[in-house]
């Protein structure tokens, strides 16, 4: 066996041991995709270590938990994909002003806002199941990741497919809406991973339908519109 | 009938079920959360350390899971390590990217209890198992590092400070080790 042998082997285990940094670890994504022999070591050594998983006790899961990965499987209902009907964006407005003003109001508050839920025609969504969702697709029509609301104004953002974000760079989500002159920046990801948002600094009248995510400098945009390209947006929809 | 059946088997199909999720079908991918959820939540929860993470880790893989199917290939290994290293991957990239500080605040105390030792891992690996044998003829030190490394998730760094050892001590042990694992197993 050569050297440049072991060290591929070296940093395959490394990589399936979880010991690469998360800049080293994206590297030898992206090397698994063009490189063959790589590949095939990273999968040995997954192959090796294998049983190792199954020495963690399994415990105890609920339909909860369940409930939220349907969700986040569930495609975006025919026809508010393409682009929602007045009605139904009155109608979404609606329950967005509703979602941010009870948003943090505890209990009642939550059994209140389904109830409004339910004078405004929506099935009511249980207090962990989204009340609405966002595919957020890439220029190629790739889903890239999934945005939830909850009754209780919560919305957490959670990557799919998208490329590690390079050193030095952030991506941006913003709030799009027609009745706006500009986009709204309202989260910042440095990382690839599921973030919680915070939509209370959207007024009622603020409040939009449509997402987009910018690469931009780290830290956000400079400028406070989006100055990168858009890698992906998406609509939000009723999650059921 | 069948697919009910199937759903409540033990020894689920999981490369059929992967090929069905691909295809669209939403039962398989519950029949997948039925059988391998409970274990997959324990794999993460190691890692992470907190169960609402641990949650977090397999929401997120079952959601990748479903997307990512059709990418799933058998020549390349089986589908429940393909699952797992999902579930690893996505644990150990939100643990490095999680600020210490948060996972300290409320983590630690219980998960210094519940850190298990390396030798009780290699212990509950089968009788039969290949790896089992392997690393019970490595060097202990290399043993108790890359099982720890792989079932906790321990960087270098988090290693060499337990061990009191510089990193690139760490490194060479880890890499011996895997080295000598390899040949091993084959």
């Amino acid at each position: 066996m050569t050297a440049a042998d072991d060290d591929r082997e070296a940093l395959a285990a490394e990589h399936v041991l979880g010991l690469l940094s998360p800049a080293d670890a994206a590297a030898a994504e992206r090397r698994i995709a063009g490189d063959a022999a790589f590949a095939a070591a990273v999968a040995a050594w997954r192959a090796r270590l294998a049983d190792l998983d199954q020495t963690a006790a399994p415990l105890p899961v609920g339909e909860a938990l369940w409930a939220r990965i349907r969700a986040g499987i569930a495609p975006p209902a025919e026809g508010v994909r393409a682009s929602a009907s007045a009605a139904e964006t009155r109608r979404l407005s609606h329950l967005w002003n509703s979602l941010v003003f009870w948003r943090g109001l505890a209990g009642a508050a939550i059994a209140a806002a389904a109830a409004l839920l339910v004078t405004i025609g929506l099935a009511p969504a249980p207090q962990d199941q989204p009340a609405f969702v966002a595919v957020l697709t890439t220029d190629q029509g790739r889903p890239g990741a999934v945005m939830h609301a909850y009754a209780d104004g919560r919305v957490t953002l959670i990557p799919l497919e998208i490329a590690p974000i390079p050193r030095g760079r952030s991506l941006q989500l913003w709030s799009i809406s027609t009745a706006a002159p500009s986009p709204v920046a309202i989260g910042l990801m440095d990382q690839v991973r599921t973030i919680r948002l915070d939509l209370g600094n959207l007024s009622p009248a603020q409040l939009r339908q449509r997402f987009a995510v910018s690469l931009e400098p780290a830290g956000g945009s400079p400028t406070g519109l989006p100055t990168g390209p858009v890698v992906m947006q998406g609509q939000m929809t009723p999650a059921n | 009938m069948g697919a009910e059946l199937m759903m409540q088997a033990g020894d689920l199909d999981i490369e059929e079920a992967l090929r069905r999720c691909a295809g669209g079908d939403d039962a398989a991918l519950r029949a997948i959360y039925e059988r391998e959820a409970p274990r997959m939540i324990g794999v993460a929860q190691r890692i992470v350390r907190r169960r609402a993470l641990a949650e977090e880790v397999v929401q997120d893989s079952f959601v990748q899971i479903w997307r990512r199917a059709a990418s799933f290939d058998a020549a390349r290994g089986a589908g429940r390590t393909w699952i797992y290293a999902i579930v690893r991957h996505r644990a150990i990239s939100i643990l490095r990217n999680e600020s210490r500080l948060e996972l300290d605040a409320d983590g630690d105390a219980a998960a210094a209890a519940a850190e298990e030792n390396a030798d009780d891992v290699v212990t509950k690996l089968s009788d039969s198992s290949s790896l089992r044998r392997c690393l019970e003829h490595l060097e202990e030190r290399a043993r108790k590092l890359i099982v720890l490394t792989y079932v906790h998730g321990l960087s270098h760094a988090e290693l060499a400070a337990r061990e009191g050892v510089p990193l690139g001590t760490v490194k060479s042990w880890i890499r011996r080790g895997a080295l000598a694992l390899r040949e091993c197993l084959g």
